[in-house]
């Protein structure tokens, strides 16, 4: 049975045990201590152009300078809160979508769940880039376009995995006592089945989490994601700092290692975060 | 068997419908105008008319009479194998694919050549001897290589061996049938980059796939009827293994043909990728419906030929 402590502190006294999950922790605190102070740790504005074009990494710009003499160490930090906003709210909107759809398509089965199913098909058909470049390229380019189309790219393959969660818990008995008692369908859906589910839910969040925070970079990197002049560790590593990477590989390296060390600070912390809510997965990995 | 393929062949019809209705009617949201993007902001009204009409593009989209619109016309194109021309390059779009689709295919199979030798001994060393030093690197290995973006991996490829040794892959597409060497060296790092990330997460699952295995009763059984460990795990483990590694790797179809996407546009390739992102920013529909259908048609003749490999690879599982 569930312990009687608060999830949160059970995961956290259990995560004592995952030395790496714990460096995964360390490094996503660091990053949302950047989102949070970064505008007062960055030394520079983001955006503010300067004489020192291209400069290499010194002490008064760490990580140097790009084609428009703009402060990278800067960029990186700033680009921080919108990375991570994009990646969290994109992940917690979609699986809470798929959720919903989820739950809906395999409890009431029968034709709804057909139909809902076939929708499905057609959208997991779509290469997902290539559905995510389409959408993008219709809206205007911003934060909020982007995290649509991340929301787009999350839904079918999670409702998937729900629905079948939700196959497997439906023909319990209890959940024929819920109905025998009079409990109404959605009662049954929220209150009996979804606290079953709540498991593999946070583990699917836990491997969404860096993928969808890579396809949003990837986005980015193809000019059709967060807008300049935006920072952005995707939209970064491309334009000026390929054009001029001989003479300033540095533009393309560090918004690409920062961006590196934040999903593999979320991929650590999931890693561990599945071994602890889903047991039956322990020290096994996880499947992509 | 035979009733069971039919079935599911037959679901490519659905499956087709929606997918090219949804990219047929999301490429017409896209803000501006076909013919303006084609011929230019310089183009006088009557160019601009001339060309709507001779590309179709005033007729409605749907219509129930025939010929049934423009959809029911491209569809109906589709049939004879007709794709459409492009608007912006004027080309046949059919051409463009044929021309284009050997790279974006050979880059695909270089790099799922790149995953499953990298990868699957790694997995199974890793899965058969649990927790030595041997599989904490490889498992450590592997979150990195998942946590490498694909694009800046590529770009990093690209960028420091012209860094420190002047070397730049040679660009334009040269076919592997008349330099078989040019095309390996064009090829050989995007393929890299695009299957490391993919290795990573396919050695993982390889790992826990034989973890899981090895409990079995007919692993302890073929241990205890004397069989070389080398027998006990080729023929018993990694067989029985296999089926979960299928269907993940059948499953990154559409994961690989974004990534070869990102890889032709660092590498400067011209694949069907470079194709798709071109036609999506240029609003040349066709091109972009092409590529889309074709992607599901694939995407549905995988997830059968994947389904039918588990009857082959467990005699037990047999469908109707």
């Amino acid at each position: 049975m569930r312990a009687a402590r608060p999830w949160p502190l059970t995961f956290l006294a259990r995560l004592r045990h995952h030395p790496l999950g714990m460096l995964g922790l360390a490094g996503v605190t660091m990053f949302l201590f950047l989102a949070v102070f970064g505008r007062w740790i960055a030394p520079y504005s983001p955006t503010e152009q300067s004489s020192a074009l291209m400069q290499s990494p010194t002490l008064t710009h760490p990580f140097g300078t790009d084609t428009l003499g703009r402060d990278i160490f800067s960029r990186v930090i700033r680009a921080t809160p919108i990375e991570l906003r994009v990646g969290l709210v994109s992940v917690f909107a979609g699986v809470g979508l798929a959720m919903m759809l989820g739950l809906v398509s395999g409890y009431l089965g029968g034709a709804i769940d057909g139909m809902i199913q076939r929708v499905i098909d057609a959208w997991l058909a779509f290469p997902p880039l290539i559905l995510l470049l389409m959408i993008t390229s219709v809206l205007t380019p911003s934060a909020r376009s982007l995290i649509i189309a991340l929301v787009i790219g999350t839904i079918p393959g999670t409702s998937r995995i729900v629905r079948g969660a939700v196959l497997a818990e439906k023909n319990n008995t209890y959940i024929e006592a819920a109905r025998v008692i009079g409990a109404s369908q959605t009662r049954i859906m929220l209150r009996h089945i979804l606290p079953q589910i709540v498991a593999p839910i946070i583990v699917i969040i836990s491997i969404m989490i860096p993928v969808i925070s890579l396809l949003g970079a990837a986005l980015s990197f193809l000019g059709l994601g967060l807008p300049p002049p935006q920072p952005s560790w995707g939209a970064d590593v491309s334009g000026e700092a390929v054009t001029y990477f001989r003479n300033a590989p540095w533009m393309a390296i560090f918004p690409g290692a920062a961006l590196s060390l934040y999903v593999l600070s979320f991929n650590l912390l999931g890693d561990a975060m599945r071994d602890i809510f889903d047991p039956r997965l322990r020290g096994s990995g996880s499947m992509r | 068997m035979t009733q069971y393929v039919i079935r599911r062949i037959l679901y490519l019809f659905p499956v087709l419908i929606g997918v090219s209705l949804i990219t047929f009617v999301l490429m017409r949201m896209v803000p501006g105008d076909v013919a303006q993007v084609a011929l230019g902001t310089n183009a006088t009204e009557e160019s601009l008319t001339q060309f709507r009409e001779a590309y179709g593009l005033n007729e409605p989209l749907f219509d129930w009479k025939p010929p049934f619109g423009q959809y029911g016309q491209w569809v109906g194109g589709l049939m004879k194998g007709d794709f459409g021309k492009s608007y912006y390059y004027r080309t046949e779009v059919r051409d463009d694919l044929a021309q284009r689709l050997p790279v974006t295919l050979e880059l695909m199979v270089l790099a799922m050549a790149v995953m499953v030798v990298l990868a699957i001994p790694a997995g199974i060393i890793a899965g058969v001897r649990p927790n030595s030093p041997l599989d904490l690197v490889m498992r450590t290995t592997a979150v990195f290589g998942l946590s490498i973006p694909g694009f800046w991996l590529g770009t990093m490829f690209i960028m420091l061996p012209a860094i420190w040794f002047n070397w730049m892959p040679p660009t334009g597409h040269i076919s592997f049938f008349s330099d078989p060497l040019g095309n390996l060296q064009q090829l050989a790092l995007p393929a890299l980059a695009l299957g490391i990330p993919g290795a990573a997460g396919i050695m993982r699952l390889t790992r826990s796939s034989v973890l899981e295995v090895l409990r079995q009763d007919y692993v302890r059984t073929a241990w205890s009827k004397g069989l070389r460990e080398r027998t006990v795990i080729m023929r018993h483990v990694l067989k029985n293994g296999l089926i979960p590694i299928v269907t993940i790797v059948g499953l990154q179809m559409g994961a690989l043909m974004g990534g070869a996407l990102i890889m032709e546009r660092i590498f400067s390739l011209p694949g069907i990728g470079m194709f798709t992102y071109q036609s999506i920013l240029t609003r040349d529909y066709l091109g972009v419906q092409a590529i889309v259908v074709l992607a599901a048609v694939v995407y549905v003749f995988v997830n059968l030929a994947i389904d039918v490999s588990y009857a082959w690879l467990d005699p037990r599982i047999r469908y109707t």
